[in-house]
């Protein structure tokens, strides 16, 4: 429609390849809609002063509409009704248009500023609320950009795990992170109402899970110092340290048969990392220690597949995983230096993977592998 | 180098260290060189000498292998990987049955892939030496 205005998120990241939107990032849209009418609500009083409070209807009246999802990564378009304006709030169109690009831009700005250690002395808790649930599923190496703008730097504007983090601890003291692991069981407790485990990490110690009573006396009570594995949205201070769960997305004993898989997994990466130089005749280094510990990193992200796993150490330090799944021979290799690489063949066929390389043990590789490891 | 071995049927004897095998299955890794090797896999020939004979030469030379596996000349020759004799004449590593098969014309990159291809071959065909399986065997049979 004339007049409209459309907002393009591009989300930026392997899992978003193909005009893929995962659900659990579809709570950024409405976050990026409140956060946008908290500065709207600043623009108004800038624009009207004298006047505290914004008119009646002025909220529905920057309703946005979810219209497409381009390909580019994934790139949602929201769409700024100027009809719907009208009808919320008419005469005032025009106004609103001006005061929704103005918006736009302060959101951009602030993001921006976060990227060159800028921050705003304060914001409003509307502003924190909003902007403490944008960009929260976002995992490493993932990106939100905002298409059409222009930061300090010439180029397009971004949100980032580390930009988010920056921004919120410096407008409050906690930020929020998706935390995916596995540990042990320390504790459960339930009573009429609520009930939690304890789990001992190794990433931040033990943390209070808060489940179903139902649950925890079905499935947690009495497997003590058994495996659990877990999804968790965590909250942190800005020193990283875990302030609490605020989200479960998944949590469960990892089986017996699968515990001990991975105790063998976990022995066997314990047993490389003793190997001294020249452990392969003469030759064969060392292995690193970057190695051991994206190795053992790796092991927590997916345990029930410990058992398909054959772990070798290799001539240059680094760890190699090979295994079979989904009608491939697969390889997940450590290299010594930091990195990861992801390889394969079809087992009865003539594709294969040429060797991918990956920084960490992140969102990226993970999606890679669970692709190929599952297929589709 | 010496002739280029022509018989596709020939079996070619590589030698797996004890640490590259967990839970009775070898690694892809023997199955191509290592950065020292300069692109050329160490391999015995069939016609020239026994699996036994060849991992007892080995081990008694100083170097461990826990199993011995095989592949073809022509298995090699599938993935465009050409074999050579190199007998060693002198040494202690003197073996008139050592061969090479000559990798360079795949990256390094490409060699992992090429390795697990060769490796998938080896194993239906099996353990070439010692008869039992390397999973019953303890991991450490080093020679010399």
């Amino acid at each position: 429609m004339a007049g409209d205005t459309t907002f393009r998120l591009r989300y930026v990241g392997a899992r978003f390849n193909g005009a893929r939107l995962p659900v659990d990032v579809l709570a950024d849209l409405p976050a990026f809609r409140d956060l946008l009418v908290a500065f709207a609500k600043d623009e108004w009083r800038d624009l009207n002063a004298g006047r505290k409070r914004v008119p009646k209807g002025f909220d529905k009246s920057i309703s946005f509409d979810l219209v497409g999802i381009n390909d580019g990564s994934a790139v949602p378009l929201l769409n700024w009704s100027r009809n719907a304006a009208q009808e919320n709030l008419p005469g005032f169109e025009d106004e609103l248009q001006e005061i929704v690009g103005g918006s736009y831009l302060d959101v951009v700005n602030l993001i921006d500023g976060a990227g060159h250690d800028q921050f705003p002395k304060s914001l409003s808790s509307e502003h924190i609320r909003a902007l403490n649930r944008l960009g929260s599923g976002l995992r490493e190496n993932e990106k939100i950009e905002f298409l059409g703008s222009s930061g300090q730097d010439g180029k397009v504007v971004y949100l980032d795990s580390y930009r988010r983090k920056a921004l919120i601890t410096r407008v409050r003291e906690t930020y929020q992170a998706r935390f995916e692991s596995v540990g042990i069981l320390r504790g459960s407790f339930a009573d009429e109402v609520m009930g939690r485990v304890i789990v001992a990490t190794s990433e931040h110690g033990e943390i209070t899970i808060p489940l179903e009573s139902d649950r925890v006396k079905e499935e947690f009570d009495g497997n003590i110092d058994s495996e659990v594995q877990f999804d968790l949205q965590i909250e942190m201070d800005n020193a990283d340290r875990l302030r609490g769960v605020v989200g479960v997305f998944d949590v469960g004993l990892i089986d017996v048969e699968s515990g001990a898989d991975l105790l063998r997994c976990r022995n066997r990466i314990a047993e490389l990392s003793a190997l001294s130089d020249g452990w392969h005749d003469g030759a064969g280094r060392r292995i690193a220690d970057d190695a051991v510990e994206l190795a053992n990193r790796f092991l927590s992200k997916r345990p029930t597949l410990s058992k398909q796993y054959h772990i070798y150490p290799t001539e240059e330090g680094g760890i190699l995983v090979e295994f079979e799944a989904n009608l491939w021979d697969i390889s997940v290799e450590f290299l010594p230096e930091g990195g990861v690489e992801l390889y394969g063949v079809q087992i009865d066929g003539a594709e294969e993977l040429q060797p991918v390389h990956f920084s960490d043990i992140d969102g990226d590789f993970m999606t890679a592998f669970d692709r190929r490891v599952k297929g589709g | 180098m010496g002739d280029k071995l022509t018989d596709q049927a020939e079996i070619l004897y590589r030698q797996i260290h004890p640490t590259f095998i967990e839970n009775g299955e070898p690694s892809s890794q023997p199955f191509k060189p290592t950065e020292k090797d300069k692109n050329l896999l160490s391999v015995d020939r069939s016609s020239l000498v026994s699996a036994e004979r060849s991992h007892v030469a080995y081990t008694a030379a100083g170097m461990s292998s826990s199993a011995v596996y095989g592949l073809t000349v022509g298995e090699f020759g599938t993935e465009k990987i050409v074999c050579n004799s190199d007998p060693i004449e002198d040494g202690a590593l003197k073996n008139a049955a050592h061969s090479v098969a000559d990798y360079s014309v795949h990256s390094a990159s490409q060699q992992k892939n090429v390795a697990k291809r060769l490796k998938r071959k080896a194993l239906e065909r099996g353990c070439l030496h010692p008869p039992a399986s390397p999973s019953s065997l303890s991991n450490t049979q080093t020679g010399g």
